[in-house]
């Protein structure tokens, strides 16, 4: 197969201590997803862990040496001048200050990478190590595949496990892009003051909740339905979806909430949930809703029925919206799914994840809020085109 | 104890490790005694520098607590200078990857909280005088350079490793003496290592261990090898105690024989001191590799004794590899035996053997003398452990006193106000007075004062001797001989040469009064120089001159400050010609000569008595203090002065503490950015100097 004809390549960089069982069946998801783009899962050779885990995704090993020089004049001088311009306002040279301790005087260590040519490679992706939780070798790597990047001008992004929106920046300074699971990071690292250079995306909270410690079972369990339900009703990525636990016994209430919101439904898609018990008469529930809102379902974007049962079909979703607080809300809220309650004869509140309102214009500021933080995210398949199609470029250092 | 000098002052020590503080906590009780208020800083690190305090006793405060949300936006600002240069050079080049990027990145935030943490104390607290162990690390580094920035002096003292195996990293000695006022070392053996890695040497000054004159007296106080040979029962043993350095020697075959030695000879009791770098899993497993039953005779000694002690217990120690050990078991009067091995050390030293301070054996050697009873004392040469500690260790019981007092004079000279303006009731006859001391040396003298006739000729001009009390008979008769407009000050009473060039300025009779340097000798056309430049620059300057020597070379082009804070002449020793150095411009300072008017050298006040062998430097700044001028000193490059010989060192430390306490704050780097405006790079003036080098030996 010559260049030409070769799909795009991207090169995600595993280690051991970043694989989960979620992590392993999204990826496999992901490569079986994405099938344009080729993606290489390299793991360093003496990983064992990682290569039991990711059998399936078929990984190639990678070697890695170190090599330090002894302390020598040459090499102090060498550090020095590196960075001997960098000083404090009143004067201070940097050097002065670091390497005759923190930074190891004349000693120097370099780390390369040893590896079977990967061809038509577009970029890289890795897991950013942080201050507080990453192990020595895990990190060298990292450097390694970094440096190596920045040598054959190859895109590499760095995905957030630990949170980003921390006073340490350094790595994701040394990034072209950055894979932020949440807003605060996003948020952290676009600041101007920070002067990070690169590109920062934000994932969708069920693209998040892989990478990431301490995800429960209802994000693994509901891995693949976003992708389903998304592919089915041709959900464009500037729509939000609304979890609707809809219930007989507040027909009246959903059908007034759909009304109230139905300016915005253009950038909606409707996710209702229909339970066999609530069949009424010769009415399905799912023939109750469509009935009584018909009129109304035609404002929004696109609109699908699922198992009240199915819980995890919540996790495509951007909110759940509700005319009383119950299982639905419950679980959206211990799970970290923002969701929005209006209910006239209780008093409303704010706790975590969780708005209880009584007046509709508070539905809206709810669901315009959730529109607009749409607008932030990209999902990692969109990700992956956009480094293949060089989208972006590398940072200026 | 308290004297009045000290009550009301305030002394602020940066402290990090338990061994900074043991060289620190005795001056600062010394001063706390004398009536000083004392105060600890300590920095951010992983490696708690709180503990030492907490655990020394000491009232202290983490520099972060002068940081507040203000400050905020300083800490980020300079956190993104520092993350944006190492994330750059980390991208170029594998240099500073020796350590993994979160490491550096969290070395580089707490960096920048300590940068505004430090320089915010200094904002608030103004000690009189701080001090620091060194400033090699990042905190004494910035601690020493903010409070030279307030112009507060700063003592640091000898990095404690001089002598160990650190030693062999001596570049990174480079920026050992930069910002402080002055580095108290242990002997003249510190201050020359110092000075072959750029320290200044005119701000070094051996003092002693200010620990170990502690120790010392402490050991003898409490009586304590007598306790501790009672303690551990070998009162009528022989006590052999092992250094050990932080790297164990990994082929253990060479000390199998010393391990067996206490198992064969009851009278032999063996202890072995482990470093407290040395982490106890891996002394175990090394002594693990020795006979069980051999070992169980060995004390093996981590944290559980202090090292002082076991010195003055001791009949003999013996050094694994160099280290300051040997300096510390040599002056608290220890035999001592450095071994020679086989294996692999790290620090390779043997300076103790050949300087004849310790006895080089092998290690069946070391057991064979012990074996047969030999009297160690009697095979070293005490001479040469005298000799040793000379150099090493100037003072082993005084050193406290002696670093009180040199902060003491320190402090006064930052605190110094400007001399009272003389006073002289002479009307100018004469255009030019000029001034010269009176040299041991008739020959030269007679050359200067005849350069000084050809070069003055046709002008008005008187000359003042300042003659020395009693002078050489060659020097008399020249003197004798002397006519014309000449007067000669006899300083009857050696007062110091500076009241006599004043007393010379307040007898003078020029408008203008130049000053010469012992063997200064003028040439051609100076004074029209210096009238020019008086045209151009106006009467309130100091003048200042081209100087070279007799080989030609420059020695003074104006005065800059090197990168060590150290006044140095611009652009020395190359070509007197090189075309940089023919720029006729504004100086902070200028030396050998000046030249300036009478009244305006009155109204300074004249040289000061106490700024000796710096008093143009002295002048030269406190004239630009009181004119408030950046152009107040001038040095004009076609006034040429021929050093006739170099004259002899008179080195005073004294001066150097005036010099540098009152004026540290204001010596700043400027050397490499004349060289910069002057588009000269670094390459080209080393290859500018060579050049010269070359054409001086070729000529010889």
């Amino acid at each position: 197969m010559n260049k030409k004809t070769q799909k795009p390549c991207i090169v995600w960089v595993l280690q051991d201590n970043q694989l989960s069982p979620i992590i392993i069946e999204y990826l496999k998801l992901l490569k079986k997803g994405v099938s344009k783009i080729d993606i290489v899962f390299m793991i360093p050779h003496q990983d064992e862990k990682a290569f039991k885990m990711a059998k399936d995704l078929n990984p190639v090993p990678f070697k890695v040496s170190q090599h330090t020089e002894p302390r020598s004049m040459e090499n102090f001088l060498e550090k020095r001048d590196q960075i001997k311009d960098a000083q404090f306002d009143e004067g201070l040279k940097v050097w002065r200050v670091l390497l005759a301790d923190d930074l190891g005087e004349g000693v120097i260590s370099r780390i390369k990478l040893h590896f079977d040519p990967v061809p038509n490679v577009r970029g890289l992706i890795l897991q950013i190590p942080t201050p507080l939780g990453s192990s020595t070798a895990e990190e060298f790597i990292f450097y390694a595949w970094v440096k190596l990047a920045r040598e054959k001008k190859l895109f590499v992004a760095g995905y957030e496990l630990l949170p980003l929106n921390t006073r340490w920046t350094l790595i994701p300074s040394m990034v072209d892009g950055v894979i932020t699971t949440n807003e605060f990071s996003k948020n952290n690292l676009e600041d101007p003051g920070t002067g990070i250079k690169g590109k920062i995306w934000q994932l969708p909270r069920n693209e998040a909740k892989v990478f990431s410690p301490g995800t429960g079972p209802l994000w693994q369990n509901g891995l693949e339905s976003p992708y389903l339900n998304r592919l089915q009703h041709n959900i464009t990525p500037e729509t939000i979806s609304l979890y609707i636990p809809h219930n007989v016994a507040l027909g009246h209430e959903y059908r007034r909430l759909l009304e109230e919101i139905k300016s915005l439904g253009p950038n909606i898609h409707l996710m209702f949930t229909v339970g066999k018990d609530q069949i009424r008469g010769t009415h399905s529930h799912e023939e109750i809703i469509k009935t009584t809102s018909k009129k109304t379902l035609d404002h929004f974007r696109s609109c699908s029925f699922h198992d009240l049962n199915a819980v995890w079909e919540m996790v495509g979703a951007n909110a759940v919206l509700a005319c009383a607080h119950g299982f639905s809300t419950k679980i959206a809220e211990t799970n970290g799914i923002p969701c929005c309650v209006i209910d006239e004869y209780v008093a409303p509140l704010k706790s975590g994840y969780l708005e209880m309102v009584n007046d509709y214009d508070s539905v809206r500021r709810f669901v315009k809020s959730e529109i607009k933080k749409q607008s932030r995210i990209t999902d990692i398949t969109q990700i992956l085109h956009e480094i293949v199609q060089n989208k972006h470029p590398k940072v200026e250092v | 104890m308290k004297n009045s000098f000290w009550k009301g002052k305030t002394v602020t020590a940066y402290i990090a490790l338990k061994h900074h503080t043991r060289f620190i906590i005795p001056i600062m009780e010394k001063l706390a005694d004398l009536g000083a208020k004392t105060n600890y800083l300590v920095g951010q690190a992983e490696r708690s520098q709180e503990i030492t305090a907490i655990e020394t006793g000491l009232d202290y405060n983490h520099i972060f607590d002068y940081i507040g949300p203000s400050d905020r936006e300083q800490v980020f600002n300079n956190y993104k200078m520092l993350r944006q240069t190492f994330g750059k050079a980390l991208l170029e080049d594998s240099l500073f990857s020796l350590q993994v990027p979160t490491v550096m990145d969290k070395t580089l935030f707490a960096l920048a909280q300590e940068y505004t943490g430090f320089h915010n104390y200094f904002k608030q607290v103004k000690p009189d005088i701080c001090l620091a162990l060194h400033e090699l690390n990042r905190w004494g580094k910035i601690f020493s350079f903010h409070s030279k920035e307030k112009g507060i002096p700063i003592i640091t003292l000898q990095e404690g490793l001089l002598t160990s195996a650190s030693a062999q990293l001596d570049y990174v000695h480079t920026g050992h003496v930069q910002y402080s006022t002055l580095c108290l070392v242990w002997g003249q053996g510190s201050k020359e290592k110092l000075c072959h890695f750029e320290s200044p040497e005119d701000r070094l000054i051996p003092v002693g261990n200010t620990h170990l004159s502690c120790e010392i007296n402490t050991l003898q106080e409490n009586n304590t090898r007598e306790k501790k040979r009672k303690d551990y029962k070998t009162s009528d043993k022989f006590v052999m105690v092992v250094f050990f350095s932080v790297m164990l020697p990994q082929a253990i075959e060479e000390f199998i024989e010393l391990v067996n030695l206490p198992g064969q000879n009851d009278s032999v009791e063996l202890f072995f001191k482990f470093h407290p770098g040395t982490v106890r899993p891996q002394i175990d497993a090394w002594m693990e590799r020795f006979p069980k039953a051999a070992i169980q005779k060995i004390h093996s000694i981590h944290g559980e004794e202090d090292t002082y002690s076991l010195m003055a217990m001791s009949d003999l120690c013996v050094l694994v590899e160099a280290s300051t050990v040997g300096l510390e078991a040599l002056a608290i009067g220890c035999a001592l035996v450095l071994l020679n091995l086989n294996a692999d050390v790290v620090y390779k030293d043997t300076s103790l053997v050949d300087k004849g301070a310790a006895l080089g054996l092998t290690v069946s050697e070391l057991c064979e003398a012990v074996q047969s009873k030999t009297s160690f004392e009697t095979r070293i040469d005490q001479s040469g452990v005298q000799s040793y500690l000379d150099h090493e260790l100037i003072n082993t019981k005084n050193s406290i006193d002696r670093v009180c007092d040199l902060m003491n004079e320190v402090v006064r000279a930052s605190q110094e106000s400007s001399p009272e303006p003389l006073v002289s009731n002479r009307t100018p006859g004469k255009d030019w007075s000029i001034v010269i001391p009176v040299s041991s040396n008739p020959e030269l003298f007679l050359v200067t004062l005849e350069h000084i006739a050809l070069a003055s000729e046709d002008e008005n001009f008187e000359v003042i001797l300042i003659s020395p009390s009693s002078v050489p008979d060659g020097i008399k008769i020249i003197l004798d001989s002397l006519g014309g407009d000449i007067c000669i000050l006899k300083n009857k009473t050696d007062l110091p040469m500076a009241i006599m060039m004043n007393k010379a300025a307040q007898e003078a009779n020029g408008e203008v009064i130049l000053f010469l340097d012992e063997y200064i000798a003028p040439t051609p056309g100076w004074l029209t120089a210096l009238r020019n430049g008086k045209e151009d620059f106006g009467k309130e300057t100091v003048f200042g001159a081209k100087v070279s020597n007799r080989f030609e070379n420059i020695i003074h082009a104006g005065m800059v400050v090197n990168s060590n804070a150290q006044p140095v002449s611009a652009y020395l020793h190359l070509d007197k010609k090189f075309p940089q150095s023919c720029k006729t411009r504004a100086f902070q300072m200028v030396d050998f000569f000046i030249g300036m008017d009478r009244q305006l050298f009155l109204n300074t006040g004249g040289f000061h008595p106490k700024a000796g062998r710096y008093k143009y430097l002295d002048l030269s700044l406190r004239t630009e203090d009181i004119l408030s001028r950046k152009d107040a000193v001038v040095y004009l490059h076609d006034i040429h002065l021929m050093q006739l010989t170099q004259p002899a060192s008179r080195q005073s430390q004294d001066d150097a503490v005036f010099f540098y306490g009152k004026w540290h704050g204001r010596l700043w780097e400027n050397e490499d950015r004349l060289y910069a405006n002057d588009g000269i790079s670094n390459l080209q003036l080393s290859a500018a100097r060579m050049t010269r080098a070359q054409n001086m030996a070729n000529r010889i």
